[in-house]
């Protein structure tokens, strides 16, 4: 009886060793083909061509080299275009991808195709632009309600007695930029002696927001300082400034850096850019979603990248230098 | 407490010995084990070094070559401003240098008051003010000192901003008329893409760094200056070249000879080091786990079919010896050798109880005849006075009483004899009493009378000869002699539920307690025991130890002898006697 029990007892030891050796084993053959077939990340911006999404990228390959990772990146031609963007996220889910690092170019109209990746267990991390749901597993941007507050902060250094706001800004349906003018708003009200005349909306490139910007001018010869909130916008604010010359008349607060806006900025077209970190989105985005494939890190995840205010006096700081002047203008 | 000492008491030695071996065997293996991680800990640290030390040392190189590479073009271009007659001919050749070399952004000639006296560049458009020149670096232009300047902004044209960096030398130049700066900008983009590129393990990389503990590159400088990645830089720019292993990360740092700078690598030791190890730790104490448990298996199979078989026949042997003569051994099946052990011990066992019962019953047989020549000694006393007694009665013509005795001599002695067999009827027995006591009479002139009291039927069984007459002649002897009043001998037969009793009992003096004790057990009992135990000796031999002679007495009241013998049909006693 004692023996047959003990020997039922080593049995059972055994078969349990067995079990955990060779689960052991495949845990490992499993942790190396992870190597082999690296986890796939689609990077889905709002377009490929501006410095911002330019620098975003190298974030993006920066990271994906450091953690040895197949990522994709691609983004529509017009930023305005979140149908061809919804047709990306789709497409990639259905390619099989583990995450998405996505910046959402309309907060509404993309939560389907949001919800119908995360049913497929996709990761998705936001990054720079957010969208209109809960459960999003990591985000990424500029805290763009600071930033907006810190254009408002520029624009108040004016002495001028009375300050009068023009607020050209974009797509009312992307979140970064309605939070920004948020900021912006809520700052201002603080001061008596600035008010905002009017704010405009218009498309996302130069020139619409050129256009735009003329108009408003014309509409209010007592504008003194104008904000304006996206790299495009930005650009077409300082050339209708440029070929209004008016850069000594007018303070121009704008956002995010490219050669252009930063030689208005020397030039003094334009007074102060408010500079984001999309290398830092890029990087971290894709790190978050490592993370998250790798089950290293709950979802949830919410990540502030700085943004900073450069302007003539401190652009060309080394520090500055570094921010302000990406490395990738170089490439040619 | 006490209860502990006693079990450890009771550990038997093989336990010990099994408890010492696996103790040492783990202890062993422990050793080995960490032994092992500890050595594989430290080459993989090895390995992990050297690899980190080679991609330093080759950012460095490719650091080194492409300085070189500045200075050579450099001196070049100083040695085309002193060939050269003419301010045209300079901006002819620096031009053709510009074109040929992709990498080259602008050449530039300032005064030693910083003011830029001439420019090369193509397709550029120079910005008005220049106040503020980031390539314009004095103290690094000193003769022959060719020191590169950390990477920057060119801010020298208009809507162009490259990432450069500045090298220069002071030279004598008689188109100048005085002594100028001549400056060169270098793209620095494919050094530092290069830079980007390296990687040491998976998620390793290098970085730049100056004297000062400034960043003059990192793949990852955006992060560090948004704040949100960290690097020790003033620690690690004090430290000489070398390899620095701390908890969770190898520094590699090695100094650039053209340069002020300093190369560090950075590698992880999670990836390189401890996620290894934790893999091989896992592996060794499952395959050491696995090892034991299959050798504790054996072990338990070879205790079962070698130790416990062994141990039983330890326990059958102690058995055996306690009680040789009735233990039953069957021999238990198992591997050959047990086996083997196990039948020989049985076929000793058999012969062994062969040999006892052999020696016992030559035993048997040697005190039966030893019994036999004691009981067929009549007391040549007895038959010297019976016949003294009947020559007396013939002198005295008492013919009657002579016939009397002759003929009870006569059947005396018939039964005495009963043709050599031992046993006898008990009906031939109590005659051969009844004679005896017939010429006891007759000696001692009637002093005691005698009566029988026999049941019917026990005189049909068997019983040994010549039992009762010892036991009558000492009832006369000791019963007799001292009494004053006349003395009387009372035999009786009966048949009890298992036994016949045979009964001799008198009123003689009796005797004390040890007198009782002594007379069975002792040989040596003068004139008492010698018969008493010679009856005794034979009833038990052939009948067993529940069979015998019990002795009853009270001081002064007299003798009570009791002979309990079996039923022994006359059947039994013709097979004992076909068994002698």
């Amino acid at each position: 009886m004692n023996r047959n029990r003990t020997k039922g007892m080593l049995f059972l030891i055994l078969v349990g060793l067995t079990c955990l050796c060779t689960s052991c084993g495949e845990k490992e053959e499993a942790w190396s083909s992870q190597i082999k077939d690296k986890p796939d990340i689609a990077v889905i911006t709002k377009s490929t061509d501006s410095n911002f999404w330019k620098a975003v990228q190298r974030g993006v390959n920066t990271a994906a080299s450091e953690y040895n990772l197949n990522v994709t990146f691609e983004g529509p031609t017009n930023e305005e275009d979140y149908q061809t963007q919804n047709k990306m996220i789709q497409e990639a889910v259905k390619d099989g991808i583990k995450a998405i690092v996505v910046s959402i170019i309309d907060t509404n109209a993309s939560v389907e195709v949001i919800k119908e990746a995360k049913a497929a267990g996709v990761y998705v991390v936001i990054i720079d632009s957010g969208i209109n749901m809960k459960n999003i597993d990591a985000e990424i941007s500029t805290n763009n309600y600071d930033a907006g507050s810190k254009v408002a902060k520029a624009i108040l250094k004016n002495r001028e007695e009375k300050i009068s706001v023009g607020i050209v800004n974009f797509d009312k349906n992307t979140t970064n930029g309605q939070e920004r003018e948020k900021g912006f708003r809520d700052w201002m009200k603080k001061e008596k002696r600035a008010h905002i005349l009017e704010s405009i909306n218009v498309e996302s490139n130069i020139e619409s927001a050129k256009q735009g910007t003329k108009e408003l001018i014309k509409a209010h010869p007592e504008m003194n300082a104008i904000a304006t909130f996206n790299e495009w916008t930005t650009l077409g604010v300082g050339s209708a400034i440029q070929e209004l010359n008016l850069s000594d008349q007018i303070q121009v607060v704008a956002f995010d850096n490219n050669v252009i806006s930063v030689a208005m900025l020397e030039s003094g077209e334009i007074d102060g850019l408010i500079v984001q970190n999309p290398f830092a989105m890029g990087y971290l985005g894709i790190e978050n979603a490592y993370h998250l494939i790798k089950k290293q890190q709950k979802t949830g995840n919410v990540v502030y990248t700085d943004a900073i205010l450069v302007n003539k006096q401190n652009m060309f700081d080394p520090s500055v230098q570094k921010i302000l002047f990406p490395l990738d203008n170089e490439e040619n | 407490m006490k209860k502990k000492k006693m079990q450890k008491k009771k550990m038997s030695l093989s336990t010990f010995w099994m408890l010492l071996i696996s103790m040492l065997s783990i202890l062993l293996v422990g050793v080995c084990m960490i032994t092992f991680i500890h050595i594989y800990q430290n080459s993989l640290y090895q390995a992990a070094s050297i690899n980190s030390e080679q991609a330093v040392s080759q950012v460095v190189n490719t650091i080194g070559i492409y300085s070189d590479e500045m200075k050579q073009d450099i001196k070049y271009l100083e040695n085309e401003i002193k060939v050269c007659n003419t301010k045209e001919d300079i901006r002819k050749s620096f031009m053709s240098m510009l074109q040929m070399q992709n990498n080259l952004v602008s050449i530039m000639i300032y005064s030693k008051d910083g003011e830029l006296l001439n420019y090369y560049a193509i397709d550029q458009k120079l910005k008005k003010d220049q106040s503020k020149s980031l390539s314009y670096y004095p103290e690094m232009f000193s003769r022959g000192r060719y020191e590169i300047s950390a990477p920057h902004i060119q801010n020298l044209f208009e809507s162009y901003y490259p990432w450069v960096a500045t090298i220069g030398d002071s030279l004598n130049s008689s188109l100048y008329g005085e002594e100028v700066y001549l400056v060169m900008d270098v793209r620095f983009f494919s050094i530092l893409s290069y830079v980007d590129n390296v990687s040491i393990g998976q998620h390793g990389y290098c970085f730049v760094v100056n004297n000062n503990g400034d960043l003059v590159y990192h793949p990852q400088q955006q992060l560090i200056f948004a704040g949100l990645k960290e690097e020790e830089l003033h620690k690690l720019c004090a430290l000489k070249d070398g390899v620095y292993i701390q908890k969770d990360v190898i520094y590699s740092v090695k100094s650039s000879q053209e340069n002020p700078w300093k190369v560090v690598g950075v590698s992880y030791t999670n990836e390189l080091v401890q996620q290894k190890i934790w893999r091989a730790l896992k592996t060794i104490a499952i395959s050491a786990l696995m090892c034991m448990s299959i050798a504790w298996f054996i072990i338990q199979i070879f205790s079962n079919k070698v130790s416990k078989p062994v141990k039983q026949l330890v326990l059958d042997m102690k058995e055996f010896e306690k009680n040789a003569e009735y233990y039953r051994y069957e021999s238990i099946k198992g591997i050959d050798e047990v086996q083997m052990l196990s039948e020989s011990f049985a076929h000793m066992v058999l012969i062994i109880q062969q040999l006892m019962d052999k020696v016992k019953k030559e035993e048997i047989t040697l005190r039966k005849a030893e019994l036999k020549a004691l009981q067929t000694q009549i007391n040549p006393h007895f038959l010297y006075n019976t016949l003294d007694s009947i020559q007396w009665m013939c002198e005295r013509e008492d013919r009657e009483k002579a016939v009397e005795m002759v003929s009870a001599l006569a059947k005396f002695f018939r039964i005495s004899i009963s043709k050599g067999h031992e046993l006898i009827t008990i009906e031939n027995e109590i005659e051969h009493a009844k004679n005896y006591l017939i010429i006891q009479k007759f000696r001692y002139s009637n002093q005691f009378a005698f009566h029988f009291d026999i049941e019917e039927g026990v005189l049909s069984y068997y019983c040994n000869k010549i039992i009762l007459q010892p036991l009558i002649e000492n009832a006369i002897i000791h019963g007799m002699d001292a009494t004053i009043e006349d003395g009387e001998i009372t035999i009786r037969a009966k048949e009890t539920k298992d036994a016949i009793c045979l009964i001799v009992e008198d009123n003689g003096n009796g005797m004390t307690e040890e007198q009782l004790r002594n007379i069975l057990h002792c040989d040596g009992n003068k004139d008492y025991g010698i018969g008493l135990k010679n009856v005794n000796d034979r009833i038990q031999i052939y009948f067993g130890e529940q069979f015998g002679v019990f002795l009853e007495s009270e001081l002064d009241e007299g003798t009570k002898v009791t002979i309990r013998l079996p039923k022994i049909t006359q059947e039994d006693a013709r097979k004992i006697y076909l068994n002698e």
